[in-house]
C-alpha cells in the first residue's frame, strides 16, 4: 500500500498546462470573439450614426479615422467579426456532417486561421 | 424568468439568424468593394433604399436573437449562482434592448 501520495501531481485542469489542439483554439477564440463583438457593437453604431448625419462627420468616418486609438478598436473589432465569421462557417458545415474526422476538423482549422489572417492583412493594409 | 433556457428551438434560430447574417455580409461587403459609395450621398442613399434599409435591420434583429442565445449560454457555462447569473443576462438584456432602440432610431432616420 502507497503511503504518500507524489508531491507534484499532474493538475489535468491548469489552464497554464494545458495545450489546446488547434480546434480547441479556433473553439475559443469564437466564444472570445463572439463576446468581443456583442461588447463592440455601440462602436460600430456610433460609426454607423456618424457616417449617416451629414458630408463633414461622414468625412471623419470614410478618412479612416486618423486616430490611432480609434484604428486599434476597429482592427480588433474586424478581428472579432472575421474569426466568428469563418469559425462560425465551419459549425453550420460540422452540423451538415463537412469536416467531422479529426483530421478534416484540424485542416478546417487551418483554413479557418488562413482565411482569417489574408482577410485581416487586407484590412490592416486598408487602414494604414 | 426560467431557468428551463432549453433546448432545439434556440438551437435552431442560432443557425437560421447565422445563415442569414452570412448571406446579409457577403452581400453588403461585395456591393462595397465592387460598388461602394464614393461620398456622404451616396452611402446615405444605399441606406435609406427600401431595400437596403429593411435589409440592414433585419440583419440587426438576427444579430440581437443570435447576439442574445450566445451571450445566455456564455453566462450559463461560467456563472452558476442564480442571483449573479439573473443580474448579468438582465444587464445584458437592457443593453440589447437600448442598442436596438439606437440602431431603429438610426435606421429610420435616414429612410425619413
Amino acid at each position: 500500500m502507497r503511503t504518500s501520495l507524489p508531491k507534484a501531481r499532474p493538475k489535468y485542469l491548469d489552464l497554464l498546462k494545458i495545450k489546446l489542439p488547434i480546434t480547441g483554439v479556433v473553439s475559443i477564440a469564437h466564444r472570445l470573439s463572439g463576446v468581443l463583438l456583442v461588447l463592440s457593437l455601440p462602436l460600430w453604431l456610433f460609426f454607423l450614426d456618424l457616417s449617416l448625419k451629414d458630408t463633414s462627420s461622414y468625412n471623419l468616418v470614410a478618412g479612416k479615422l486618423d486616430n490611432f486609438f480609434f484604428k486599434m478598436l476597429v482592427i480588433i473589432g474586424f478581428w472579432a467579426l472575421i474569426h466568428h465569421f469563418f469559425a462560425g462557417i465551419r459549425y453550420l458545415l460540422i452540423d451538415i456532417g463537412i469536416g467531422e474526422s479529426k483530421q478534416s476538423a484540424i485542416s478546417m482549422s487551418k483554413l479557418v486561421f488562413a482565411a482569417e489572417a489574408v482577410v485581416m492583412l487586407f484590412i490592416i493594409g486598408w487602414l494604414i | 424568468m426560467t431557468w428551463r433556457a432549453g433546448g432545439i428551438r434556440p438551437w435552431i434560430l442560432q443557425r437560421l439568424s447565422a445563415v442569414f447574417m452570412v448571406v446579409v455580409l457577403v452581400l453588403f461587403f461585395f456591393k462595397l468593394i465592387v460598388n461602394g459609395p464614393s461620398n456622404y450621398s451616396a452611402w446615405h442613399q444605399w441606406m435609406s433604399d427600401s431595400f437596403w434599409n429593411t435589409l440592414v435591420i433585419m440583419f440587426w434583429l438576427s444579430l440581437i436573437g443570435h447576439a442574445w442565445i450566445g451571450i445566455r449560454d456564455v453566462v450559463m457555462d461560467y456563472i452558476h449562482p442564480d442571483g449573479i447569473r439573473f443580474a448579468v443576462l438582465s444587464v445584458f438584456g437592457f443593453y440589447l434592448a437600448a442598442m436596438t432602440i439606437w440602431m431603429l432610431k438610426i435606421m429610420f432616420g435616414v429612410s425619413a
